[in-house]
């Protein structure tokens, strides 16, 4: 097995780099492939920036070993960690119907994840070491890091293991018995120690305490033990300490190594789990699940219609079923509040007023900025199913349209409350010189100028997605330093484009506005969006109609 | 129904596809037959409008599919052999988007029936995730059949299905034939081509090995008088052994 085991992972090493070698070679690839890898280049080694406010490292010592004592029994309380003892599907079907014991199967996952925590180890060692407060050597602050991570990962891996075992063994007592145990042990432990520590120290200082108090301190030494390592100021100081991390890292080993449980179950259903996770990121980019309750008719299809209304209808049941709410809610509910709070309140009203415009406003500039690459209830979505769309008796232009449509409307939208929420507060304070009749009466043109800038936008991001479908990322294209240096190309592409495409009819729009302004005032700023938002429908027709021909012509064989 | 002249695909340096045609008649089924990588799938996928043939014409119905392809898509389904859903419509909407791509609100009373023929009708709320990969493999081919197609694509076909979908299958198959269709069914499974279809193309290579019926191609050649498709198959694309006489 071991053998069989370091041919897999050397070749998996080997055939990843020459498949970035051989795509290198195309010039696109090796573009974005530079970007990415300059980017990584000025994170790492770039001036460091001074950090006058950074913790010391006995501080910093503390809190982690406080988060790192909650996660651990998170993992033991919830068990939510069940990703832990997840394999890949080849994995699965190769290695555990193999002539091998169930510890060279472990053993193999531990050596695997040796890749992953390497790298980690890397880059958290450039990074901490770059912008915190040490004067340890690199390599030896390197294996103090690869020490912390490797007895983590081992300790998750142990309680994912443990689980296991109580499930398999039918143990619903223990089961049940263990989170009470932890849990209330944690509790008087705290008690106890919390008595011992006066009360007026401030609430930081005092936490500390009572963690460096007895019988606290012992509970916390394990977690503590991992940590001391980083915090090591000279060689002599770190070996000892590097040492008895060994030695707790070696006992995670025995422990997971000697356990011989029946975990295939328990990694059967993980690896599950994992595939579900990016089955939904697939979907949606990560957020709320698909399921039945999702399955409800929120809009039903009407029989006869335009075929383009039936791809709006499509992407925006999309867009309904596997997109959480919960955030934008949220903030309307919070922008809602405020409103209604500045209206009724007068003493504190008007700062209530001035913070809803302020963040209302903040969320409508974000969208516009952002929006397009994170709403993308179209082409973008459908890279699957290029295929399919292909077969449809309906023009490019209808689809690429109606995809564009999609995505726009929503966008536009979000952006459309905000807006609105953050200009009602605006007029109700006084803030701004024009009269609320005036802000109301330009409520139309602004939206439709905000549609027509949005439309523009997302016909060029599925240009990109048409144009070049592998450099749009899914989860059969995992992230890495090209993928970084593609998203950098794209996103500067995008915003050059749509500068040069709202420069024409800004500027008509800017003129008409200037020219009627010593007549009209603010009202000026209605002709003057209307006229520009007609040009920017022209450019957005053109750029549609192309796309359209495009995708006529365009072949979806190999897209992924 | 179906014409192709001098069908041609070439991927770079690779010929998929080298002058190929055929025609394939109204109430015909023509069974595509070739080894992994003939191509079979760039055939289908051509003849359905997902890709742009290098060389060639298609005709659908009369139209061409350069030249008319909304006119020419409007009359065909293509069914592939991995399905391809929207995971987030229901088994229902499905139908219900197709009926509006294809423009085809009289087909709406069809629905209940094609479900209950395709044993989907207790399914149809539910969402194309939480389907079997043989119930998605049945949703994929209703979606095919409920616009009431002239020209009928299918790719592996039994794919993913039990034994009683298979035969179902296979007489939707037959039954779409009598009543005018016209079939292409490309399958590895040698013996569903010679039960139901009404001739054979065999391509290797990209090239057309043999087309017409079981006597016409082995017609001519003694050797394979009388024999399965598998034997001649094997035989066409040289990897049977040489026959008995």
């Amino acid at each position: 097995m071991r053998s069989a085991a370091v041919y897999l992972l050397t070749r998996s090493a080997v055939n990843w780099a020459r498949q970035i070698g051989q795509r290198a070679k195309s010039p696109r690839y090796a573009v974005a492939l530079l970007l990415g890898s300059g980017y990584l280049a000025l994170i790492f080694f770039g001036q460091p920036r001074a950090n006058p406010g950074a913790l010391p490292p006995r501080a910093l010592e503390w809190i982690g070993t406080l988060l790192l004592a909650l996660l651990t029994l998170k993992w033991w309380v919830f068990g939510a960690d069940r990703t832990a003892l997840a394999f890949a599907p080849a994995e699965i079907q190769v290695l555990f119907p193999a002539p091998v014991s169930r510890a060279a199967v472990l053993g193999y996952k531990l050596a695997r994840s040796q890749v992953r925590l390497l790298l980690s180890v890397l880059i958290w060692t450039i990074l901490l070491r770059r912008h915190g407060p040490h004067s340890l050597a690199p390599p030896l602050y390197a294996l103090a890091l690869w020490g912390f991570l490797t007895t983590v990962f081992l300790h998750r891996l142990g309680v994912a293991l443990t689980r296991a075992t109580v499930v398999a063994r039918g143990w619903q007592a223990w089961r049940r018995a263990l989170p009470v145990v932890l849990v209330l042990g944690a509790c008087v432990a705290i008690a106890v120690s919390r008595a011992a520590v006066p009360p007026e120290a401030a609430l930081l200082v005092r936490v500390r305490l009572i963690a460096e108090t007895t019988p606290l301190n012992w509970l916390l030494w394990p977690f503590r033990l991992t940590l001391v390592p980083l915090a090591a100021t000279s060689a002599w100081e770190w070996a000892p300490r590097f040492a008895a991390v060994l030695g707790l890292l070696l006992l995670h080993l025995l422990w997971i190594l000697r356990a011989d449980v029946a975990f295939e179950d328990a990694a059967l259903e993980a690896t599950a789990r994992r595939s579900a996770r990016l089955e939904r990121w697939r979907l949606q980019g990560g957020g709320a699940s698909l399921t039945q309750a999702d399955a409800r008719t929120w809009r039903p299809l009407a029989p006869s219609g335009h075929p383009g209304h039936a791809i709006l209808w499509k992407n925006l049941t999309r867009q309904v079923r596997t997109v959480s709410p919960a955030l934008p809610f949220i903030m309307i509910a919070l922008m809602a509040g405020g409103l209604l709070f500045g209206m009724v309140n007068e003493a504190q009203g008007g700062m209530a007023l001035g913070l809803v415009a302020g963040l209302a406003l903040s969320w409508a500039g974000m969208l516009t900025l952002l929006g397009p690459q994170w709403i993308r209830n179209d082409l973008r979505g459908e890279l699957d199913h290029l295929a399919l769309l292909r077969t449809w008796p309906v023009s490019g232009l209808v689809v690429m349209t109606s995809e564009v449509a999609s995505s726009s409307l929503v966008l536009t939208g979000l952006q459309a409350v905000f807006g609105l929420g953050g200009l009602a507060a605006l007029a109700l304070s006084g803030m701004v010189p024009a009269s609320s009749a005036q802000l109301l009466g330009l409520t139309v043109p602004a939206v439709l100028l905000l549609l027509a800038v949005n439309v523009i936008s997302m016909a060029i991001q599925n240009a990109g997605a048409l144009l070049y479908p592998s450099w749009v990322r899914t989860e059969l294209r995992p992230g890495g330093i090209e993928m970084m240096g593609q998203q950098f190309l794209t996103a500067g592409a995008s915003l050059l484009l749509l500068a040069v495409a709202l420069l024409g009819p800004g500027l008509l729009g800017g003129g008409i506005g200037y020219l009627l302004w010593p007549h009209l005032g603010p009202w000026s700023l209605g002709p003057a969006a209307l006229l520009t938002t007609a040009g920017l429908a022209l450019e957005a027709f053109l750029i549609l109609d192309w796309l359209g021909t495009r995708f006529e012509q365009f072949d979806p064989t190999g897209v992924n | 129904m179906i014409e192709v002249e001098g069908l041609s695909k070439v991927y770079g340096t690779l010929t998929a596809v080298q002058d190929l045609s055929f025609g394939v008649a109204p109430g015909e089924i023509l069974g595509l037959v070739g080894p992994n990588g003939a191509g079979k799938t760039t055939t289908l996928r051509s003849l359905a409008g997902i890709i742009r043939p290098t060389r060639g014409t298609i005709r659908i119905g009369g139209h061409r599919l350069d030249q008319e392809p909304i006119a020419a898509k409007a009359m065909l389904a293509f069914v592939p052999d991995e399905p391809q859903l929207f995971e987030y419509l229901t088994v229902a909407e499905h139908l219900a988007f197709t009926l509006r791509l294809y423009r085809r609100p009289d087909a709406l009373p069809r629905v209940a029936p094609l479900l209950e023929e395709l044993e989907l009708t207790g399914k149809h709320g539910a969402l194309a995730s939480e389907l079997s990969r043989g119930m998605k493999q049945k949703l994929a081919i209703a979606c095919g059949l409920i616009h009431d197609p002239s020209v009928l694509m299918l790719d592996e076909p039994l794919t993913g299905l039990d034994p009683v979908g298979i035969r179902r299958m296979k007489r939707t198959i037959a039954a779409r034939a009598q009543a005018g269709t016209a079939v292409v069914l490309s399958s590895h499974l040698l013996q569903l081509v010679e039960e139901l279809c009404t001739r054979v193309l065999i391509i290797q290579g990209g090239s057309a090995v043999a087309l017409g019926t079981m006597a016409e191609i082995s017609g001519g050649r003694p050797e394979l008088t009388g024999r399965g498709l598998e034997e001649i198959f094997l035989s066409l694309t040289g990897h049977g052994e040489a026959p008995e006489s």
